[in-house]
């Protein structure tokens, strides 16, 4: 899977070469959603044929439960830390805030 | 949010689709979503290449922002780290590939299927659409109860994106660019530590 790192590397470089063409980019960031939702789909078809996931879904589902609900409760307990000896409810960065436009 | 649930909804039609046999022959080809995962890559990275301004946060990053995505990676690899000892059924490895989805759910899925095998891949699947769910259904309770950083390292890559909107409620407009630098740091590293874990 190494090929998907360099792919990435490949594209933020054609990225920032394409940067003034607006149209394009804008063209992109919009398949980029359309893409995701075929590669889930494929996603689908594939789990749905596979008899031992089918049937162990509850199990399945109760794994992703647990595992996000630790990576999260990891993730505060240690942010809190940080906030409270480097950050301590303070900080002066810029408030420069746009909507998100990349897809999940 | 509505793009989210759009994405769990092509999941669960061609799911459905295929669990009746009503897919044609054709579709059942491994290659189609190998190259689409690369094409899928590309457009991710010029994505973030031709952005500009979240490059500019990048680069203008002093260290006490640095510690905000690190703090998602060690918190994050580290508590589902211990979750696999109590697990029977999901080894450290496993544990840790799926917690390094850090809520991008798309690409952790896709590329822990294709690495690793489609249980796992569906596991990463539900367990980071949750994350993303979660962060947004208790961002005020986490500032609450862990201060205003807590939902930028619940949110986890999606900090750039998806759950930015209610970051910046709760936690204030300053940590706008918090977010978009965590969610930009963890949507890059996404990849290659997922690649790293399961190269083991």
């Amino acid at each position: 899977m190494v090929e998907v790192l360099v792919i990435m590397t490949l594209g933020i470089a054609l990225g920032a070469l394409l940067r003034t063409r607006k149209q394009l980019i804008k063209t992109v960031n919009k398949t980029t959603i359309w893409i995701i939702f075929i590669l889930l789909f494929f996603m689908g078809v594939t789990v749905g044929g596979n008899a031992e996931i089918m049937n162990n879904l509850d199990t399945i589902g109760l794994r992703g439960l647990q595992l996000s609900f630790v990576a999260i409760l990891g993730s505060v307990i240690l942010s809190w830390v940080v906030y409270k000896l480097f950050f301590n409810g303070n900080d002066s960065s810029v408030n420069t805030i746009k909507e998100g436009k990349h897809e999940r | 949010m509505k793009d989210s649930l759009l994405i769990v909804m092509f999941f669960v039609i061609g799911l459905l689709l295929s669990f009746f046999n009503l897919i044609p022959e054709l579709f059942l080809h491994k290659d189609i979503s190998t190259y689409v995962l690369y094409i899928l890559m590309l457009v991710v990275g010029i994505s973030v290449g031709s952005d500009k301004e979240s490059l500019k946060i990048l680069f203008k990053a002093n260290w006490k922002i640095i510690l905000v995505p690190l703090t998602v990676v060690i918190g994050s690899l580290g508590a589902t780290a211990l979750l696999s000892f109590v697990l029977h059924d999901v080894s450290l490895k496993e544990a840790m590939a799926v917690g390094a989805g850090f809520g991008y759910y798309s690409l952790s899925s896709i590329l822990i299927t294709e690495m690793h095998g489609e249980t796992l891949g569906t596991i990463a699947l539900l367990s980071n659409v949750i994350r993303e769910i979660l962060t947004l259904m208790f961002a005020p309770a986490l500032v609450f109860a862990f201060g205003k950083l807590a939902p930028v390292t619940a949110a986890g890559a999606t900090a750039m994106d998806t759950t930015l909107p209610i970051i910046t409620r709760v936690s204030g407009n300053q940590y706008g660019v918090i977010a978009i630098f965590s969610g930009l740091v963890l949507t890059l590293l996404v990849p290659v530590i997922v690649t790293f874990i399961l190269s083991f």
